[in-house]
């Protein structure tokens, strides 16, 4: 209680929640009069309200649209908001929000394979659909985890390989199948048009959930706790969280199936409201779902703004992280930290081998090599499979070579910056991406795109280049304050990366055909990679990787905590920069090369744990091993899988790793 | 000179063919046009785009190489892509190793590859056109490319035809309507019943409106941007026409249910008229096909309320 005070006493930003809560009230609700009284003079707004005229359009548009989607913006950023305070409190880890264990992305595969199976879905049974996916990815989630007791670990690390997987399969049928395009709408969330049906669905479902979690709060409350310390309380661990997370993921599901995938509230709402002051279980649940609430209603009242002046209709879901995430970015370095997940205590994810370092990595580099044979001499032709001879191959070696090179080079480039951010920060959900700089090479390429459609490989490479310095500047820029506190640097890194796949999203359901081209480049494509693109990454690489055994010692010593760190007369702002700057520019490369791709990175560096010890060194040299192996083969099935058509090696690395790591994770008891 | 040595280390068999080819492509990268079109006309085409695609097919040419022909078949639908032509992958990820084995002496591609053109350029000699101008005239922009494009494949007089017969068929549309009630019309793609693609300035859709007299109700540029179906509420005296795209998520029946849309007023008075899949950068053949298909759902729907 006494450290509490303290805290709060400290804090340099002196807030409460419901300043924030009303002041996001005020601006959102200012808006909607704003926009109500250019539609219809308010004489009229009771009538439209209650009892609209068939004939006028405006009352029609006002009852029809306009009051469904406040309710339903305040509903579904409500039920976003609680669910991302359970779902953190669960696996206790700030970066849990709905689509950590692939709710949102199972819902959107099945809305998908719906729409391709059965055409003409509409209302209530595209809910049921939906609700099915997401129920579905849950069960897989909680299947792959039970053996190792649901440990917040074993949970995390299950829910980001299936929502991996459903996202890459997704992004794989978008590519083939134009007509999923328009899908990317609902993907991203679009709270317009929608009708009172959806909103008494939202309303029903919610309140359900909030009487169970009413019932319930003393299990959750204690599942905020480690381990042993929840069960020498007296709860049965398993099972109170599979109830509390079933209860989360119905109404993540809920809100996914009536509105969409709307990102960031779940995860800025819980922020927002730890942050304004809310201390209690209890607070944070109330505060973070009115906070959710209010923001949603914001973000979207700001949208309808833009929308009515540039005549486009943006999803609300892309845009939350947009108008919510500079508020977050903005409050972040002005508080004090917040209690970081700790890597080894959150229960285990891959078991451990305790296998002598060196047989795995040569284990491994066997099939390294195994790999790249097969890659360059086994294709597919006119004629069908056919195995290469040696001057065949010299000739093929040039389409072949370089993609491949590419594709080992970036995949262990990735893999080397995410085990480095994974110890720098001790979170298991640390990947390159959230870095900020794949995001800023991403916005470069498409702001290319968008602008000079015709343009050259050079200059492709220049204004991704160009892309990631300024994002990784800002970013650092930004972290300066904090001294690059771990997690502000991941839930900052984050808040972009959300915000950009809004971007995209809108973008992609624009149907501007050139868009299909820039979602293979930004599902990691090694298409247009030639010698000397390839050759470079290497020896920039290979440059690079001299940097890293200088900080082993940093490496080991920085997941032990702050606090160890100092006393160990470790500097901590200069080394996490001296890290973030390696890692930084690790991932700048790679995307530069096969553009942006988060799965090697994330799960490279977990699966070299069942390969190695986890030591430092040992740790990095097979992560870097396996990405290199992921992407090569990767690279390879994406080329004959679907020949003549071509997959873009990030996507198959999901699907290929995915699987894999799937398997792991349900085969072997603790 | 790179490409070519690059092939002379290829698979013993083609060394000849692809050395022969290779002077063609010399001639043709040098200059695709008139000079060089004489001496080598290629006729083993790859086209990696369907609007020129389609334009290669209406000029009587075949190609041997298409991206994505499923589609292609699905939003292009006329002219008609003949069997036999092989699938060279996504449109914009060819396939450099099938186009390879393919050996084509030309391919043809739009701006938006022009970042692969090196790698093509190992393939075959290539050639850049550009039938969908940002901010310009699409309409005319393509006529000017079909004439070019016929220069480079030998067949003047097939463009000058394919130029009058197209023509002929929006001059036979815009007298078919001329008792047409001169209401504006909006051209849309339904999205999700939520969510309309609304074409206005610089689309080939605008163009050939403007031919026919008939006024666009939509008066801004579009983008690709998805709008909402309350930007159809500006000309309430308009016609709505819908133009069938594979990303139609809606059937007729849902639009049907759905409140707001059936209080437009278009939608009130029955002023809704659908048409089948053109595509909106096609060029020159789908500029007649919209032409025919609009006035034909236009003067149906006259003659009806008639």
């Amino acid at each position: 209680m006494l450290d509490r005070q303290a805290v709060n006493g400290r804090r340099s930003f002196p807030m409460r929640p419901h300043y924030l809560a009303l002041v996001l009230a005020g601006a959102a609700a200012f808006m909607t009069l704003w926009i109500v009284q250019h539609l219809l003079p308010p004489a009229q707004w009771w009538q439209a309200v209650f009892h609209p005229a068939r004939q006028d359009l405006a009352q029609i548009d006002v009852h029809f649209a306009v009051m469904p989607r406040l309710c339903l913006a305040l509903l579904a950023g409500g039920a976003l908001g609680l669910a991302g305070v359970i779902f953190q409190q669960v696996l206790r880890n700030p970066m849990a929000e709905p689509a950590t264990l692939g709710v949102s992305a199972g819902a959107y595969l099945a809305l998908s394979l719906a729409a391709i199976w059965l055409p003409g879905l509409s209302g209530s049974s595209r809910q049921a659909v939906a609700l099915l996916g997401a129920v579905a990815a849950m069960a897989i989630v909680l299947g792959l985890s039970w053996r190792k007791g649901l440990s917040p670990l074993a949970l995390i690390l299950a829910g980001l390989i299936v929502g991996l997987y459903c996202g890459a399969f997704n992004t794989a049928l978008i590519l083939f199948q134009d007509k999923l395009r328009t899908l990317t709408l609902w993907g991203s969330g679009s709270l317009d048009g929608q009708d009172w049906l959806g909103v008494r669905d939202l309303a029903s479902q919610s309140a359900l959930v909030v009487v169970l979690l009413f019932v319930l709060r003393r299990p959750l409350n204690l599942l905020g706790l480690e381990d042993a310390g929840a069960s020498s309380l007296g709860l049965s661990l398993q099972r109170a969280r599979m109830i509390v997370l079933a209860l989360a993921v119905i109404l993540s599901a809920a809100v996914v199936s009536t509105v969409g995938v709307i990102s960031f509230i779940g995860i800025g709402a819980p922020m927002l409201a730890r942050m304004a002051g809310a201390r209690t279980l209890g607070q944070r649940l109330l505060w973070s779902a009115l906070i959710g609430a209010t923001l949603l209603w914001f973000a979207d009242d700001c949208l309808q703004v833009i929308d009515g002046a540039l005549h486009v209709s943006i999803p609300t879901g892309a845009a939350a992280a947009l108008f919510g995430g500079p508020i977050l970015l903005f409050l972040l370095p002005r508080m004090r930290q917040m209690s970081r997940p700790v890597l080894s205590g959150g229960g285990r994810g891959f078991d451990r081998r305790t296998r002598a370092p060196l047989r795995g990595i040569l284990v491994l580099v066997a099939c390294l090599v195994g790999a790249v044979l097969v890659s360059l001499a086994f294709g597919k032709g006119i004629s069908g499979w056919q195995w290469s001879g040696w001057r065949q191959m010299q000739a093929l070696s040039f389409w072949r070579g370089p993609p491949m090179v590419a594709a080992a080079a970036a995949g262990a480039m990735l893999a080397v910056a995410g085990s480095l951010l994974q110890r720098l920060t001790g979170n298991p959900m640390a990947s390159p991406e959230v870095l900020g700089v794949s995001t800023g090479a991403a916005l470069g390429v498409i702001a290319l795109v968008l602008i000079a459609p015709g343009f050259g490989r050079p200059v492709q490479i220049l204004a991704s280049g160009g892309g990631a310095t300024v994002a990784l500047g800002l970013m650092l820029l930004w972290g300066r304050r904090s001294g690059f506190a771990p997690d502000q640097m991941l839930l900052g890194g984050v808040t972009l990366a959300m915000a950009f796949t809004g971007i995209l999203a809108v973008l992609l359901a624009s149907g501007d055909p050139r868009m299909i081209g820039l979602l293979a480049w930004i599902s990691g494509s090694t298409y247009l990679v030639r010698w000397p693109d390839a050759l470079s990454a290497c020896l920039i690489g290979g440059v690079l990787a001299l940097a890293v055994p200088v900080q082993r010692r940093w490496l080991e010593i920085l997941p032990l905590g702050d606090g160890l760190a100092r006393s160990l007369g470790t500097p901590l702002a200069s080394s996490r920069l001296a890290i973030l700057l390696v890692a930084s520019c690790f991932t700048g490369i790679a995307t530069l090369v096969v553009g942006p791709l988060s799965f090697v990175g994330l799960m490279a560096p977990h699966m070299a744990r069942s390969f190695c010890q986890s030591r430092p060194l040992p740790q990095l040299v097979a992560s870097a091993i396996l990405g290199a192996l992921i992407m090569v083969l990767a690279n390879w099935a994406g080329r004959v899988l679907l020949f003549p058509n071509q997959m873009p090696a990030g996507l198959v690395a999901t699907l290929l790793g995915g699987t894999y790591l799937m398997i792991q994770l349900a085969r072997r008891p603790r | 000179m790179r490409a070519i040595g690059g092939r002379q280390r290829g698979r013993a068999g083609q060394v000849t063919r692809r050395d022969c080819l290779a002077v063609a492509a010399v001639w043709t990268v040098s200059g695709v046009c008139a000079s060089a079109a004489q001496a080598a006309v290629p006729h083993r085409l790859a086209v990696l785009d369907w609007g020129l695609a389609a334009t290669v097919l209406s000029l009587g040419v075949t190609p041997i190489a298409v991206p994505a022909i499923a589609f292609y078949d699905r939003n292009l639908v006329d002219p008609v892509m003949p069997p036999g032509v092989v699938d060279v992958g996504l449109l914009f990820t060819p396939n450099f190793e099938l186009l390879f084995e393919l050996a084509p002496d030309l391919i043809l591609i739009p701006p938006g590859l022009v970042s692969a053109r090196s790698a093509l350029a190992r393939t075959g000699p290539v050639a850049v056109f550009n039938l969908n101008p940002f901010g310009g005239e699409p309409y005319t922009q393509a006529r000017a490319e079909t004439i070019r494009l016929a220069g480079a494949l030998g067949r003047a007089s097939s463009a000058t035809a394919l130029l009058a017969q197209t023509e002929v068929r929006i001059d036979q549309a815009k007298a078919s309507l001329h008792g047409y009630d001169r209401r504006p019309v909006y051209v849309i793609n339904m999205l999700d019943g939520q969510h309309i693609r609304i074409f206005g300035k610089h689309t080939l859709y605008q163009d050939v409106l403007d031919l026919m007299g008939v006024r666009n109700a939509w008066s801004r540029p579009s983008t690709f941007l998805p709008v909402g179906i309350e930007a159809l509420t500006e000309v309430p005296d308009a016609r709505i026409v819908i133009v069938a795209s594979v990303g139609d998520m809606t059937t007729p029946a849902q639009l049907a249910a759905s409140p707001f849309w059936s209080a437009l007023p278009s939608v009130r008075a029955g002023r809704v008229h659908r048409i089948g899949s053109v595509f909106p950068m096609g060029g020159v053949p789908s500029a007649a096909r919209f032409a025919t298909l609009l006035s034909a759902a236009l003067l149906q729907r006259e003659t009806a309320h008639a």
